[in-house]
């Protein structure tokens, strides 16, 4: 890793985090590249939820790197190629899907964030207050290897059974996120893991030519989205910890309220449907539920739940819905 | 082990697969509850799993491979599929129909008709608890779909009944499919936005295309 970098990071990371003490014998440095940084990983602790996601998304700030990644749900692997660089003060994301039809999502932002960080929205998500964080304890599980990289694992427990447990697997040397793992009690749900990763000071965009071929290409929605409306909907029942992260509308003109607890968030719609469509589903894939069920009280309008959390919880949720 | 002990332990393995097939007699459950209870559970965990993998819905306990443990799950037990296959054949159509109509989308586990829905296309004979699953499923794609009782109080998860497909009710169901991947991207989209899990929220989107 690029010394510059690293010097960065610690400059960053020792301004206002800590983070996990690793018990020494247990620490595995590299002394080639990483002695300097290390240093600094050691001597601060992460000991909350806000510490751990201020060190991803200060990664996210800071590196510039090539990955692949599988994911695995529902019995099946697929796998990404992502490329995170940062020029000319903005981070741009690209994840190209290398299974089935050609596609890629493509992400951009500016380093600043919007509004000088003062919305939510954008690549840099506002980290939540530790009173939403409470739905969930953290515990720091130790080191493991993952894409030939240290990792520290941490465990994320939900307090209840209405939402789902994670294990990170965060790069020791960079703070980046190299695994996640879903759990519902000791069922694992999904799961995300870099197989590689590769680091370089000069990502450019010499091959996105071939790219470009990709025929699906999602943008992200405006990065510093800021439309809000007066919902004519509200959702009676959340579980605890999950506060409203805003509204917006669709591109089919629905009502969208979102929630969030820190960890995953819930979308809840308010859809139009036609006579002969189906009101009622429920689709899975990964963490992702999806319940769709007619709203109360008003024939032609369904409401869909989506979220990363039990069937359950997101079908609780769905019917708790009522017009204002 | 004796030829006895492997007759005892051959008709427990099947009175397993009757119960979990949810066509188990007093006697079998009986059978069942008085057996050995580590081995039950082992072949239980594997019965289950085979289940979940062949439609699609796998869950695993956490240190066990995912590739090994299903493929292995369904060697050992090569007449669960066989015999649900011929038993259910009316998933066959539902399961060409499904990875048709969605390589690599969402799984809908569960869909239920409104009241003014096609209701005569809903048969009426209750199936097992276990998932119809189809020899398509197995090879063709992750998606599967199932219709649950409109009325149930059954979780969608644990009950389904089979329906006819004619054209409308595919129409429908691939409707629907399409409409919940379009969910999930749009969902995608505020959840990298709300929480800190990097490119996740956007790895976890179905093909929203198909």
């Amino acid at each position: 890793m690029p010394r510059f970098l690293a010097s960065l990071i610690v400059f960053l990371l020792s301004g206002f985090l800590t983070f996990f003490a690793i018990a020494s014998d247990d620490r595995i440095s590299d002394q080639d590249s990483l002695g300097e940084l290390d240093q600094s990983l050691e001597e601060v602790v992460i000991s909350s939820l806000q510490d751990l996601f201020s060190v991803l998304s200060a990664a996210n700030k800071y590196f510039n790197y090539h990955s692949l990644l599988t994911y695995e749900a529902n019995g099946f692997i697929t796998t990404y190629k992502l490329k995170h660089r940062i020029e000319n003060n903005t981070v741009n994301q690209q994840l190209m899907f290398m299974d089935g039809p050609r596609r890629q999502v493509i992400r951009e932002q500016g380093l600043s964030g919007c509004n000088q960080g003062a919305t939510r929205w954008g690549l840099w998500p506002t980290i939540l207050p530790s009173t939403s964080l409470s739905a969930y304890t953290l515990k720091t599980k130790g080191l493991e290897r993952v894409a030939n990289r240290e990792a520290i694992v941490f465990d994320i427990l939900p307090k209840d059974n209405l939402r789902y447990g994670y294990r990170y697997s965060v790069d020791k040397e960079t703070g980046l996120l190299l695994k996640v793992v879903t759990y519902y009690k000791t069922t694992i749900i999904e799961r995300l893991q870099t197989v590689s990763i590769e680091f370089s000071e000069d990502l450019n965009g010499s091959d996105t030519s071939e790219d470009l071929d990709y025929s699906w290409r999602v943008q992200e929605v405006e990065p510093c989205h800021t439309e809000q409306f007066q919902p004519a909907w509200q959702v009676k029942w959340l579980p605890e910890g999950f506060i409203s992260v805003g509204n917006r509308i669709t591109a089919q003109g629905e009502q969208v309220l979102m929630f969030a607890d820190g960890l995953v968030s819930i979308s809840v719609f308010v859809v139009n449907h036609q006579p002969d469509d189906l009101t009622k589903a429920t689709a899975r894939h990964g963490a992702t539920v999806v319940v769709v069920t007619p709203a109360s009280l008003q024939v032609g309008r369904s409401i869909a739940v989506v979220g990363e959390v039990p069937t359950a919880t997101a079908r609780r949720i769905a019917v708790s819905v009522q017009p204002l | 082990m004796s030829t006895k002990e492997q007759s005892a332990q051959q008709q427990l393995n099947e009175s397993l697969s009757a119960l979990m097939d949810g066509e188990a007699s007093e006697l079998e459950l009986r059978r069942i509850l008085k057996a050995d209870t580590d081995e039950i559970n082992e072949h239980w965990h594997r019965y289950q799993l085979a289940s979940a993998a062949l439609r699609g819905d796998v869950t695993l306990e956490k240190s066990v491979d995912l590739s090994f443990s299903i493929s292995e799950a369904i060697a050992d037990e090569p007449t669960y599929s066989s015999k649900k296959k011929t038993k259910t054949s009316v998933w066959s159509n539902i399961g060409r129909f499904a990875v048709a109509a969605s390589v690599a989308g969402a799984v809908v586990v569960g869909v239920q008709f409104a009241p003014t829905g096609p209701a005569t296309n809903i048969a009426s004979t209750p199936t097992t608890p276990s998932a119809p699953v189809s020899g398509q499923l197995e090879i063709g794609g992750d998606t599967s779909v199932r219709v649950v009782d409109y009325n149930s109080q059954v979780p969608a998860e644990t009950q389904q009944k089979p329906i006819i497909i004619n054209e409308a009710t595919q129409q429908q169901l691939k409707q629907m499919e399409g409409e919940v991947n379009r969910l999930m991207l749009e969902h995608a989209e505020n959840n990298s936005q709300n929480t800190q899990q990097g490119v996740l929220p956007f790895v976890r989107v179905p093909d929203a295309e198909q």
